[in-house]
């Protein structure tokens, strides 16, 4: 199924207006992750939908550490994302609408899947 | 809105056959596609260690020096990609599973190749 | 001035098939809202793709659930596929449809079954299992396993179904649907599951698709939306309509997915009667490069993909957004105003594979 990907780059600032701005256009939000490469980039992808299975990806830069403000006044579903977000990658996220505070996924390491954590190898 | 809709249906499972057999008088019949064990055909094996290093869990240890195959029972999902990938198609996949043990001291299987084999 | 009280549901609870926890508040008997706690299966699979290369990792993939687990490894695969510009045969793509349709009833059986356990129906339940189990001996016939498969890999399908197998499939599934047409019956008519499901869990249309409901949960409150039809494997030459219903409570919910093991078996009879003969795979060369999203349908619902390859054997990120992580939004939309007695229902409308939700 080759649909055309579209990656459109956005910067913290501006992602509350855009998430306006789908939600205008009866977008909805269907998932955000962040992914770490490893030359220690990170950026957090969230893609939206529309009824019509239109598909848009808006891609943001990241670094360990950051706050970045919430979309979950927008689109109430992205508190879940934004608290794994969180508790696996160390990113903070101001003004979520339901906060776990790191007790999302208590995992022994915390931020484990963030570049800067040296994991240790089990096979 | 009815009653009781189900009536015909637990009718006919009360006086027809039981949908279960009587484990462990009745055994089952494994199908001959049913992935349970894997098991190795020593003298196809040329020791490359092919097995070993592409399975995703582990549990095939290769040694060609000693012509040693030995595989961690405990560990293997019987996936059957060392089957797949097995230049000589050496190794298959039984029907029967591996017994349940009561301790881990009895996990390995290993096989040791002749001297004499044919190496490729 | 009523009292209010938590009451803890979960994570063990007779109805749950995985743990979930819910941190009910309660005003006398009734729900006013809930805070959810999952975590309790959290594995970490994903950070695995940095040590198992593309053609292993299909294996941990397939481990992320029980239940979905076909779908999930056709999903990699295709991703995968997509990133790598492989064409795979067309026989491949109709077997993978058939063992997909297969795994959606079986799913859907399993589902039927706890719901009807869950308001204390245990015939019903044990009848939907009984029909499953014909589902998983044709499962372990034609691919070695009755609930993990091991058969989709990157560029094809490692095991063939030949057509008098196909043919003896078919004759075993005319009997279970007939025995399946006498359980929808069941549910569609009888008194008792009406009076637990009736009115229970209201959502409406616009509120659905807003909070990013998928699968039946959106389709039970009128939204058409169903990823099977965008034409990936060989749905694209299969006629079948989305199943919707329009109350959105949990009656239209069980509805739809009843309606849908009933489309299911006409799929896989359609599909018998189209497939091609050929190969049933292609060699793969090379390593992935690039990022690439799709979208599947699982039995649940919508569940996005994201691989990025840079290259090297190694993925660099391999992301599964499953269907009941975005599910859970909506349950709690759909708490506050029920019973406490309800809340089993509830939780279970959205079909929870909470293993999958928290890889």
């Amino acid at each position: 199924m080759a649909e055309l990907q579209t990656f459109v780059p956005v910067t913290p600032s501006e992602i509350i207006q855009s998430a306006e701005q789908y939600a205008k256009e009866s977008y909805r939000l269907i998932q955000m992750h962040c992914s770490a490469t490893k030359n220690n980039e990170m950026f957090v992808i969230y893609t939206f939908e529309k009824e019509n299975l239109q598909m848009v990806n808006l891609k943001m830069d990241v670094n360990v550490g950051d706050t970045i403000s919430s979309i979950s006044g927008v689109f109430f579903g992205a508190f879940l994302y934004e608290n794994e977000i969180h508790d696996l990658y160390g990113v903070n996220y101001s003004g979520m609408a339901v906060d776990f505070q790191g007790t999302f996924y208590e995992t022994a390491v915390k931020h484990a899947f963030a570049p800067t954590v040296k994991a240790e190898t089990k096979e | 809105m009815s009653f009781n809709v189900i009536g015909k249906t637990v009718m006919r499972s009360l006086f027809g056959k039981p949908a279960t057999a009587m484990y462990p008088v009745v055994l089952n019949e494994f199908y001959p596609n049913t992935r349970g064990r894997i098991e190795l055909n020593v003298e196809d094996c040329i020791f490359c260690g092919m097995c070993s290093r592409r399975c995703p869990c582990g549990a095939i240890e290769v040694n060609r020096q000693e012509k040693k195959w030995e595989i961690d029972r405990t560990r293997c999902i019987v996936c059957d990609f060392c089957v797949h990938v097995c230049p000589k198609t050496c190794l298959t996949s039984e029907r029967q599973y591996t017994a349940p043990m009561s301790d881990k001291s009895t996990r390995f299987t290993t096989i040791f190749g002749e001297t004499g084999n044919k190496d490729a | 001035m009523a009292e209010r009280t938590i009451i803890p549901f979960g994570p063990q609870h007779p109805v749950l098939p995985e743990p979930l926890h819910l941190d009910l508040i309660m005003e006398d008997e009734k729900v006013v809202g809930a805070v959810p706690s999952i975590g309790f299966v959290h594995r970490g699979l994903e950070k695995l793709v940095e040590k198992r290369d593309f053609h292993e990792m299909m294996y941990v993939i397939e481990r992320i659930c029980g239940i979905c687990s076909f779908i999930h490894s056709q999903g990699y695969c295709q991703t995968i596929e997509s990133l790598m510009n492989i064409q795979v045969p067309d026989r491949t793509r109709y077997l993978r449809t058939i063992w997909g349709e297969l795994s959606r009833i079986h799913s859907h059986m399993l589902w039927l079954g706890l719901m009807a356990d869950a308001f204390g129906f245990e015939s019903l339940f044990m009848h939907c299992w009984r029909v499953r189990e014909k589902i998983l001996d044709i499962f372990e016939e034609t691919t070695g396993g009755r609930v993990i498969f091991s058969v989709c890999k990157v560029g094809g399908v490692w095991k063939d179904i030949d057509n008098d197998t196909l043919k003896r499939i078919v004759n075993v599934l005319k009997v279970a649907e007939a025995e399946t047409k006498e359980l929808a019956g069941v549910f569609f008519k009888d008194y008792s599951v009406q009076k637990r499901t009736k009115g229970v869990g209201v959502l409406t249309y616009k509120e659905a698709f807003d909070i990013g409901a998928a699968g039946p949960t959106l389709r039970g409150s009128g939204v058409p939306q169903d990823m099977r039809t965008l034409g990936y494997a060989a749905y694209g030459e299969l006629d079948f309509a989305p199943v919707t219903e329009k109350d959105g409570d949990c009656f239209a919910r069980t509805n739809v997915r009843m309606r849908e093991v009933l489309q299911s078996y006409d799929l896989i009879y359609q599909a018998v009667a189209k497939i091609p003969d050929g190969e049933i795979d292609v060699k793969v060369k090379g390593f992935p490069t690039g990022e690439f999203v799709s979208r599947l349908e699982q039995p649940r619902g919508q569940v996005v993909y994201y691989a990025k390859g840079n290259g090297t054997k190694y993925l660099d990120r391999f992301r599964v957004r499953t269907p009941t992580f975005a599910n859970l939004a909506p349950l709690l939309k759909m708490l506050p105003g029920c019973d406490l007695a309800d809340v089993p229902i509830l939780a279970l409308t959205i079909d929870p594979c909470i293993s999958c939700t928290e890889r």
